[in-house]
């Protein structure tokens, strides 16, 4: 019998999960690999983060040494987008238009930046790859001010590298308050203040209407009818999944690769993961896409085991985030739903070390949290399991009278 | 290679310093073996001899981690 084989597209955190998670899992066959990028896969999460704010240009952190791949028979394809899939024949055709065969297919293609294009036909830079870094980093070396659309965590996370270096930044976010529908109001206008105080002007609760002009003279245009000259710009306004490449292949799309829990799509032996994974969920009857890195690991990892194990566990909900900003580490868990309460369990936002519960009536959808790292691993448990709000509120009780009695 | 197997050797935690990008994320998963002290910028294992029993949460930071900077190391008895 030959020897199976299975392909990863994507050479991704959620891609090289899955082929770690197909080894541990004990897949014997050939495990490929597909990377649409020549760059050797690296930590896309410090791209927008310590590499934008760092003086001189540092090479980001590999996500697997050499070693790893060799002694997991990883063949680590670099250069080779895929561009089609041939679900017949089970082919993955890619740009060089090699046809790589699968038995099993895994699509891990992730996800990227939506565009903003100017009234000239100009795309705007956007920070998602490596040779986006060195465009931003070469297009913000002068000290020339850069408008920065989009008040996301990218968009902020861009607007506090690029002060740590000097840059005068403006941001332009459609809410009134940055992340409030995330975290809640309270850490948003906290989140808004430091960047204020940190000298970037922050313009908030407009839309972006129209760019016009051309790089180093452009203008613009807000809906409450202001315009605003800006010689750089650089986009964060959001991503979308990497789907593209499977239209008309016979795997049903929509806002994403549809799969079910396990991660597998409509087409047999055809699986997907990380960004580009829409997830039905079947006891909430509602899908959720994830696009943050511990997901994608989680992930990817999980349908590597369920391919090897011919297993259907189903991938962890339990979405998890961080963002960097002003040697702030912020951290979130699981959606907050909008209406949701926000209490602080520990702690309180003007002290810069908190922890917050985003919650309806007794139900905890999500918490928030900055500076008490160490107390979070039980906030998880109880997060994944769905655990009332007396429960999260016994916990904080008992972590204050441990801290006491350990003092 | 971290051997996923389940058993009961005790394991040695190391962090490489110089992959370590001071994430965090091990310290949100096992406080009782990860912590970042104020003022570092990379992790410290508080406990780097484990049991089996303490091995999940591990595994997990070994994982989540986007440095790829834990590892496991079996200890020779």
């Amino acid at each position: 019998m030959a020897v199976p084989h299975a392909v990863v597209v994507g050479a991704s955190a959620a891609g090289l999960a899955a082929a770690d998670g197909l080894r541990q899992g004990g897949w014997t066959g050939h495990v490929t690999v597909l990377g649409a990028e020549l760059h050797v896969p690296y930590n896309r999460a410090t791209l927008s983060k310590s590499l934008l704010s760092s003086h001189r240009f540092v090479e980001p952190p590999t996500l697997r040494t050499p070693e790893h791949l060799a002694t997991n028979r990883i063949d680590l394809r670099l250069g080779q987008e895929a561009m089609g899939l041939d679900i017949d024949r089970r082919l993955v055709v890619t740009i060089n238009g090699d046809a790589v065969p699968y038995d099993s297919l895994i699509i891990a293609t992730g996800s990227q930046p939506r565009r903003i294009v100017t009234t000239s036909n100009e795309t705007l830079p956007v920070l998602r790859g490596l040779d986006d870094l060195a465009l931003v980093r070469r297009l913000t070396a002068t000290s020339r001010p850069v408008a920065l659309v989009g008040a996301g965590f990218i968009g902020l996370e861009v607007a506090a590298a690029l002060r740590a270096r000097g840059t005068p930044v403006s941001v332009f976010g459609t809410k009134r308050i940055p992340l409030s529908s995330c975290v809640g109001d309270a850490v948003g206008r906290w989140l808004q203040d430091m960047h204020r105080a940190h000298d970037v002007h922050m313009h908030g609760g407009t839309t972006v209407v129209a760019v016009r002009g051309s790089h180093g003279d452009y203008q613009i245009d807000l809906d409450d009818g202001t315009h605003h000259g800006a010689e750089v710009i650089v986009a964060g306004v959001g991503v979308q999944p990497a789907d593209r490449w499977l239209q008309g292949s016979g795997v049903a799309l929509g806002a994403g690769v549809l799969c079910d829990e396990a991660g597998r799509t409509s087409v047999p032996n055809v699986w997907a993961a990380g960004d580009v994974a829409s997830i039905l969920y079947s006891d909430i009857g509602a899908r959720r896409r994830f696009e943050h890195w511990t997901n994608a690991v989680e992930h990817g990892r999980q349908v590597g085991l369920n391919v090897s194990q011919s297993t259907t566990h189903p991938l962890p909900r339990l979405r998890a985030m961080w963002t960097e900003q002003y040697g702030h580490t912020l951290r979130a868990w699981g959606f907050r739903e909008p209406g949701d309460i926000d209490v602080v369990l520990d702690g309180n936002v003007c002290s810069e070390r908190f922890l917050i519960a985003h919650t309806r009536d007794n139900e905890v959808h999500a918490i928030t949290a900055c500076g008490v790292d160490r107390t979070l691993a039980g906030y998880q448990k109880l997060l994944e399991r769905g655990a009332p709000r007396r429960e999260f509120e016994s916990l904080a009780a008992e972590q204050r009278q441990s801290l006491i009695t350990s003092r | 290679m971290t051997d996923f197997e389940a058993n009961n050797d005790r394991l040695r935690v190391v962090v490489d310093a110089a992959r370590c990008q001071g994430y965090g994320l091990c310290v949100g998963i096992d406080p009782d073996v990860f912590d970042i002290p104020d003022g570092s910028l990379v992790a410290y294992v508080l406990r780097d001899v484990i049991d089996g029993d303490q091995r999940r949460d591990v595994e997990e930071a070994v994982v989540a981690c986007p440095a790829q900077a834990i590892s496991l190391h079996k200890l020779e008895h």
